[in-house]
């Protein structure tokens, strides 16, 4: 699914309760997340329920970023779902030169989240950027 | 005014529709409801339904009003003023003080310190009662129940004077256990300091049964943490036999960064100051000062005068509702929450069985999803909880939890909005578990 498609569907869902469902529902259908990957270096500090987020490089030309992620928060998982359709599938120079900001703006995340989910997410982009840095 | 029972063609039609508990509860909730014009409001195109008042109450005009008045009319710098204002705000601040100290029953108002809140008052005992009175060796019994301001503070004494914390435990249905708090009681036990009502778990603690226990096996003083005690049970600190009794404004329908403390007028002249600064002192030399006479010795700088006169506004209003009224009502609001929530499936409420032995504070979980989602579903549908540990870690820990999702009621809330809430968590409950 493309941002487009995202912010499309988001888009059209009459309040919050349904673009959380929603939300919710990317998350379930993501992967599930290895448990050897569940590691305290894998964690996301900021998240206010426990979430780890690991990446790698999958073969290919020029290689690709590849994210799995998990949380005891159903909704910060569905949060990282978006995070995947952004970043997976991106060399890291383009990862990193993605603009993060507008596409929060254009999902209308800013109207979903409190400052504390905000935090979370973010604390899940830095730590994206930054396998993405050492990647690149 | 709040209880006022005249009727409108509006107000019969809002009680047209109140279940039975609401109707033979003394209070008028709707019109309480008018003096408070942030409950009108949506989120999301929903109605606000807020149940978060634990952790902050909204604020009725006539304490939005009083305070504004000050800053209109009166307002100037409190003592030694010879100017018309300065008297005017000097008559404000102490006379609130004398209006708080009277709500309290307390024997003199020089009793009365202000303080920023319950915190602050907590950390001011800790730390000038335990230069007066806790050595090397001594004891401070605390519970597992704590809000981590009458926790932290003492752990920092304990640390600074070589004291040692003793820990009264909970039992299942989150009480104090009284055994084991008996069993700690002795000669090495400085102070015992306990909530009067847990942030948590609303559990209402027998804190003047307590009270005698302390003075018959020791010679401990005897600190009440009243945060979630004083906005929601009538308190008389001669009766209930503490020492020190601690609160906020900003829970009680007062102001934010206001709340006192309480203490008996021997100890507070024996303890030394918890900060220094002007206000506080009598003379100033080189070498040395001396002090103020209590309570100012404990108040330096220049204080929250416009908080002290929204505290006198919001304890008129308490009054005029009555604290037994607003206890009455909260239990049967707490009586339908629990009801409620109980058929709600996977769904666990922490704290005492009985409704009457809470002050409005539903705390629960469900197997399965995580307390801040379920309380984002909740914003989502208006209704405003709070998540977390509740700045009372070891009470989350005792019962094998890291969060819990918690619905806190005050005198403005609805038996109406309370079915919201049960409602508003089945929605919740469908949607996190799929």
């Amino acid at each position: 699914m493309t941002i487009e498609q995202l912010e499309k569907r988001l888009g059209s869902l009459a309040d919050r309760t349904l673009r959380y469902h929603y939300i919710i529902q990317l998350g379930r259908r993501l992967p599930p997340m290895p448990q050897e990957l569940k590691t305290e270096e894998n964690q996301v500090r900021g998240c206010m329920s426990p979430a780890w987020l690991a990446g790698g490089l999958e073969e290919g030309d020029p290689p690709v970023l590849r994210f799995v992620g998990d949380s005891e928060s159903i909704i910060v998982k569905g949060l990282f779902a978006i995070l995947a359709e952004v970043y997976n599938g991106q060399p890291p120079e383009e990862a990193l030169a993605v603009d993060l900001s507008d596409i929060f703006d254009r999902l209308k995340l800013g109207e979903a989240l409190s400052p504390n989910r905000r935090n979370g997410f973010y604390s899940m982009v830095e730590k994206i950027r930054r396998v993405a840095a050492s990647l690149a | 005014m709040a209880t006022s029972t005249s009727s409108s063609t509006e107000r019969s039609a809002t009680q047209a529709v109140v279940p039975r508990t609401e109707a033979t509860s003394p209070l008028d909730v709707a019109a309480v409801r008018r003096d408070f014009p942030i409950l009108d409001q949506t989120v999301d195109g929903k109605p606000l339904v807020y149940l978060d008042n634990a952790a902050s109450s909204q604020k009725p005009r006539q304490v939005i009003d009083a305070i504004s008045a000050y800053y209109l009319r009166d307002h100037a710098n409190v003592h030694r003023g010879v100017h018309e204002l300065a008297r005017r705000a000097t008559e404000a601040y102490e006379s609130s003080r004398e209006r708080v100290a009277r709500w309290l029953n307390a024997g003199d108002p020089h009793e009365l310190v202000w303080t920023r809140g319950t915190s602050e008052a907590l950390n001011l005992v800790a730390f000038s009662i335990g230069q007066a009175r806790v050595g090397h060796g001594d004891e401070i019994v605390i519970s597992e129940m704590e809000h981590h301001s009458n926790l932290v503070p003492w752990q920092l004494l304990a640390e600074r004077n070589g004291a040692r914390l003793r820990y009264v435990g909970l039992t299942d249905d989150g009480q104090l256990d009284l055994d084991q708090l008996v069993a700690l009681l002795g000669a090495r036990i400085r102070v015992v300091s306990l909530p009067h009502v847990s942030n948590a778990l609303g559990t209402i603690n027998p804190v003047r049964e307590i009270g005698a226990l302390v003075r018959e096996e020791s010679d401990a003083v005897y600190v009440l943490d009243g945060a979630q005690g004083a906005p929601h049970l009538p308190v008389d600190v001669r009766e209930l036999g503490c020492d020190f009794y601690a609160f906020s404004g900003h829970k009680m329908c007062g102001p934010t960064g206001m709340g006192a403390l309480w203490g008996r007028k021997s100890l507070l002249e024996e303890m030394p100051p918890y900060q220094g600064g002007g206000e506080m002192i009598e003379h100033v030399q080189h070498d040395h000062s001396t002090w103020a006479e209590v309570p100012h010795k404990f108040e330096a700088g220049t204080p929250n005068i416009a908080g002290a006169v929204g505290m006198a506004a919001a304890v008129d209003y308490l009054e005029d509702v009555g604290l037994a009224a607003i206890h009455e009502h909260e239990m049967a609001l707490t009586r339908a929450a629990m009801e409620g929530l109980g058929g709600v499936g996977g769904l666990r409420i922490l704290g005492p069985a009985h409704p009457s032995a809470r002050a409005g504070v539903v705390p629960f979980v469900i197997e399965g999803t995580s307390a801040q989602d379920l309380a984002t579903m909740l914003d989502a549908q208006g209704i405003a909880v709070r998540a977390g540990h509740h700045c009372a870690q070891l009470v989350v820990d005792r019962f094998g939890l890291t969060a819990t999702t918690r619905a806190s009621f005050y005198l403005y809330n609805t038996v109406q909005e309370v079915e919201r809430l049960v409602r508003g968590v089945e929605t919740a409950r469908r949607i996190l578990l799929g």
